[in-house]
């Protein structure tokens, strides 16, 4: 065997080791139903924000912390917790896909992605003001 | 003027062109002598008008943006009359059809300077060009076939009429004759409106085009079975391409950190990945090339890599235009209805080189046949599992033709390289970085590789195509890439003192020991210098963050350490062995670049530090859930001074410019109370796009704090931009304050007002009485020293002044803005020791003049910057050195 088979294949299994951890590693899509029976993972949820429901941001208790109620697509509703402070024109938002974990009844949210109607098209987004 | 039909005349010539130059340059390439007709001839011909079509549709559409003619759909949704001219240029690629254009541009234009020195490559280098151009213009072409069979739309067109664009079709405002007198422009998104938006573009997409040198020249060597005589032409074409398009993504790095709120230059984004990939796979291909060159091995991988990066780039054209990615990115696409078109595209310059290459002509008949036979069925049951399969099918059968043409066909080397040649870790340097870009690539396609695999058994579990990318995706990539990046230096540092072939091993062993010995102590220089230990120590040790983030830190340790290796190295290479030469010394100085990249974003990103500590709030979030963090951004009212990340910090006020709304941060050195640096964190209130953030960054020399607002309340936004806020107090209508309410209080007394305590604390003279003058002329100046308490406890003090001059009073009320309270003093009452007051309160108090910002120190990232610079530089030089040498 040549030097160079002999690296082609040590590269090779470098290469699968990369795209399996890859793999393994990956979110998907869920309701909340599914995030509560697993609560050690990682999900998106896509929903609608419930605008009847308290919608709370104080900045003066605490900059880093909004609250708000979420329909998903399955009609649970359920609390959400996002470590951040409120986005821009949160209210306005058609559909808001939030990604974290459950914990218990509530969901404890790191990112929050937003669609807006037609709303910078085709360039990089600003996720929060 | 008929702009739109004249542009529309120039695209379908653009188009007929590109198409009879391609047909051209396909005979004239088959070297039929004596012909009827002089092929070569029209081929040029054609493609030099062509190429002014290009040049005139360009022209066309960016005379209609500055003139504002808003009846064309493309200026109306991407320009207004409002802003500043020399954004227009933005304006032009900011839509998919401009950026096509752009790069049909690039092509042109070095198509014509390449056709008429390309000698014996002219016709199969030009045959490719001129089909690349077909297919873009093809982008661009708006043909509607709608016929019984198919209805399709072929490309989307920059010059449609407003009232015709199928979005505006029912709007009722463009049914009115005189529509256009009404409307402005939608105006160019305000993230865009910046400088390097109008030259990261443009050079984005010359690397693009330059790109297709390399692919040209590779495919025309498999076509003619010229496998080797390519790669010698093509060479400065190809390094030429990593400079502008390594520069160009830094540029957009650049871009990013400027003037987007993300809080950094690179965020893994799919747009970002995008541009990378083809240019990890060009560096990849790029060497071999020299490997080849110099050595004669590993050609095949070369061809492959070289025609890989120019189907990257289409593939990720494809990706971030198609709308295919959905949800998977922040970053919304506009779906024009192109995907198909878009897939084709790559579908077909993959296809073609495989054509191209099968020798056999029977052979290559039966597998274009076949390949139609998939389309035509695809096409009438659509990409169902049988159809999935049969081009599963087709795939393999592709693969077994490669394989049986490589035997036939590609030269072998047969001599075996030694352990310490060059050229072997050259191989395994390319390797590895193609394991980096294929890593990056699969990442960034998953979702649409779950789209391709859905329905089929087993495939679709592996791909669900319900994918969604991991939250602390940036995490995963940094450390896929951070551990092969380490190799990667090793190489760069060691394989610059290897030679082609077999090196002596005389000194070979010591040159290595002194650039280790060197880089340590750069590194630890570089740690201590920065406080990177100190950094590492207090986040990772100290706080709560998980084991797996711990050791990610570490990991950036020992890449930052092999970076320096590589610099080191190379430098040492370049005084010890190039000396002086200059035109030798490209390479080093690009490696020495790159390091410095790396090290740069290693150094600033892997260790950036979030100073905007959100302190003295009464929850801690650890406690809600541990993966919450109190630390992302702090809150400033207004005149209030805190503690951010070593400095003394004042949110002072608020002012406008254009739709701008700048926010004052005053930062001030906490041992001496002496301002340093005022920062302008701004908003950007667009009617039609909303509120935008906008960073503003202190650079200094070896750190940069860069900070951004990431909430303020909409309704005091209105009043800063409504001149309300910073109108001072003497001109505030009386009508926006409640009724006043008049005290008499001695000193020492408290006022209990609606949400305030008014303590009234003393009642000083401004100047001593003079004795000398008589009592009626007499000036007293007197001032009240009011404290205002809120219900939090939180004092402000308020110095309302009193004057007697000549017997007559004089009051000045004065206002204090947080509590929205005016206080003035209206009288004096000598004989009962009491002066009379006059408390009013606006009335709505400014409880929202506050922001929240997010504040990030990046240490060295300047280290990054140069390094860019030196990387274009030296390839650059490499470059020069390579035409010259011709």
């Amino acid at each position: 065997m040549s030097k160079i088979t002999i690296i082609l294949i040590v590269v090779g299994i470098i290469a699968g080791g990369a795209i399996f951890y890859s793999l393994g590693e990956s979110a998907t899509y869920a309701s909340f139903e599914e995030a509560q029976k697993n609560p050690e993972r990682e999900y998106h949820v896509v929903g609608k924000l419930n605008p009847e429901k308290e919608m709370m941001y104080n900045p003066a208790v605490n900059a880093n912390l909004f609250t708000f109620y979420m329909v998903d697509n399955e009609g649970k509703e359920c609390k959400v917790l996002y470590n951040n402070v409120k986005p821009q024109d949160f209210e306005r938002s058609e559909q808001v896909v939030i990604i974290g974990k459950m914990e218990g009844t509530e969901f404890m949210a790191n990112k929050i992605l937003m669609k807006c109607p037609s709303k910078y098209n085709d360039t990089k987004q600003a996720q929060n003001i | 003027m008929y702009w739109g039909q004249l542009g529309n005349l120039f695209i379908n010539l653009a188009f007929v062109a590109a198409l009879l130059s391609c047909i051209s340059y396909f005979f004239a390439s088959r070297k039929t002598e004596g012909g009827l007709i002089d092929w070569k001839k029209l081929a040029r011909a054609s493609f030099v008008l062509h190429a002014l079509s290009i040049i005139a549709i360009f022209a066309i559409l960016l005379c209609i943006l500055f003139l504002h003619r808003f009846e064309y759909y493309y200026v109306w949704q991407h320009s207004n009359t409002e802003m500043i001219k020399k954004y227009i240029l933005s304006c032009l690629w900011e839509g998919q059809e401009g950026s096509f254009l752009l790069w049909m541009f690039w092509h042109a234009l070095l198509g014509l300077t390449f056709m008429f020195k390309a000698g014996e490559w002219e016709a199969d280098v030009m045959f490719v060009f001129s089909m690349v151009q077909v297919f873009l213009v093809s982008m661009i072409l708006g043909l509607v076939l709608d016929y019984s069979w198919i209805e399709y739309k072929i490309g989307s067109n920059p010059f449609t009429l407003l009232r015709e664009h199928p979005d505006m079709l029912k709007m009722p405002f463009v049914q009115s004759p005189t529509y256009l007198e009404k409307i402005d422009g939608r105006g160019l998104n305000p993230l865009l409106q910046n400088y390097w938006m109008t030259i990261h573009p443009p050079t984005l997409f010359l690397g693009f085009a330059l790109v297709l040198f390399p692919f040209a020249f590779a495919v025309a060597g498999l076509r003619r079975g010229k496998f080797v005589e390519w790669i010698q032409p093509a060479l400065p074409w190809t390094f030429l391409a990593i400079s502008i398009l390594g520069v160009g993504i830094l540029m957009g790095g650049a871009w990013a950190y400027e003037a987007l709120s993300f809080g950094g230059f690179w965020a893994w984004d799919p747009v970002e990945n995008a541009v990378l990939v083809p240019w990890l796979c060009l560096v990849a291909g790029g060497h071999l090339m020299l490997v080849y060159k110099n050595k004669g091995t590993s050609l095949f991988i070369a061809v492959s890599l070289i025609i890989l990066s120019f189907l990257l780039i289409l593939w990720s054209t494809f990706l971030t235009r198609s709308g295919v990615l959905g949800n998977s990115s922040v970053h919304s696409f506009t779906d024009l209805g192109m995907t198909a078109q878009l897939l084709l595209y790559v579908v077909f310059f993959a296809w073609l080189p495989v054509v191209l290459f099968i020798r056999n002509s029977k052979m290559r008949l039966n597998y274009v046949l076949l390949a139609i036979c998939v389309a035509v069925l695809a096409f009438i049951f659509g990409f169902n599992l049988y159809i999935k399969l049969a081009i599963f099918a087709y795939l393999a059968l592709t693969i077994f033709l490669l394989v049986v043409n490589y035997q036939a066909q590609f030269p072998k080397s047969s001599s075996e390289e030694s352990v310490s040649s060059r050229e072997l870790w050259m191989f395994v340097g390319a390797l590895l970085l193609t394991v980096s870009w294929l890593s990056i690539i699969h990442e960034t396609s998953k979702p649409a590789i779950g789209k391709a695999f859905d329905g089929i058994p087993f495939l679709q579990e592996l791909y669900p195509a319900n994918y969604a990318p991991a939250s602390d995706v940036i995490d995963k990539y940094n450390i896929v890439q951070a551990l092969l990046s380490i190799f990667i230096f090793v190489l760069i540092g060691v394989g610059q003192y290897l030679r082609y072939g077999k090196t002596e091993n005389s000194g070979l062993i010591r040159k290595i020991l002194i650039s280790t010995i060197a880089s340590v102590i750069l590194t630890i220089a570089i740690v201590v210098g920065f406080g990177l230990g100190e950094n590492l120590v207090k986040e990772n040790f100290m706080g709560t963050i998980s084991v797996a983030k711990k050791y990610e830190k570490v990991l950036y340790l020992v890449l930052l350490y092999f970076s320096v290796f590589a610099l080191v190295a190379n430098a040492h290479y370049l005084l010890a062995f190039v000396k002086g030469k200059w035109r030798l010394s490209g390479p080093s100085v690009a490696h020495i670049g790159f390091a410095m990249v790396i090290a740069g974003a290693v150094i600033s990103a892997g260790f950036k530090q979030i100073i905007s500590a959100n302190v003295g709030s009464p929850i801690n979030l650890e406690y809600l859930n541990k993966d919450f963090k109190n630390n992302e951004n702090i809150m400033m009212s207004k005149g209030d001074t805190l503690d951010m990340g070593g400095y003394k910090v004042v949110y002072s006020g608020d002012s406008t410019s254009g739709t701008n709304v700048y926010c004052a941060v005053d930062y001030y050195k906490p041992e001496s109370n002496e301002k340093s640096f005022t920062l302008y964190p701004n908003i950007q209130m667009n009617p039609r796009m909303g509120n935008v953030a906008e960073p503003s960054t202190k650079h200094f020399l070896w750190k940069d704090i860069y900070t951004h607002i990431t909430f303020i309340d909409p309704e005091k936004l209105q009043l800063v931009k409504s001149g309300e806020i910073n109108r001072p107090a003497e001109s505030l209508e009386t009508d926006r304050f409640r009724q006043p309410a008049v005290y008499q209080i001695n000193e020492g007394d408290t006022i209990f007002s609606v949400n305030y305590y008014i303590i009234f604390e003393d009642l000083v003279a401004a100047d001593k009485i003079d004795t000398t003058i008589a009592p009626e002329n007499q000036k007293i100046q007197l001032t009240g020293k009011f404290k205002i308490r809120n219900l939090k406890g939180r004092e402000y003090l308020v110095e309302p002044l009193f004057a007697i001059v000549n017997n007559k009073i004089e009051s000045y009320a004065a206002f204090n803005a947080e509590t929205g309270t005016k206080i003035s003093i209206t009288n004096i009452i000598p004989e009962k020791r009491k002066v009379e007051v006059e408390v009013s309160e606006l009335v709505n108090p400014r409880q929202n003049d506050f922001i929240i910002m997010q504040a990030i120190m990046f240490p060295g990232i300047n280290i990054l910057w140069l390094g860019c610079f030196l990387m274009g530089i030296g390839t650059l030089i490499a470059v020069l050195n390579r035409f010259l040498k011709k």
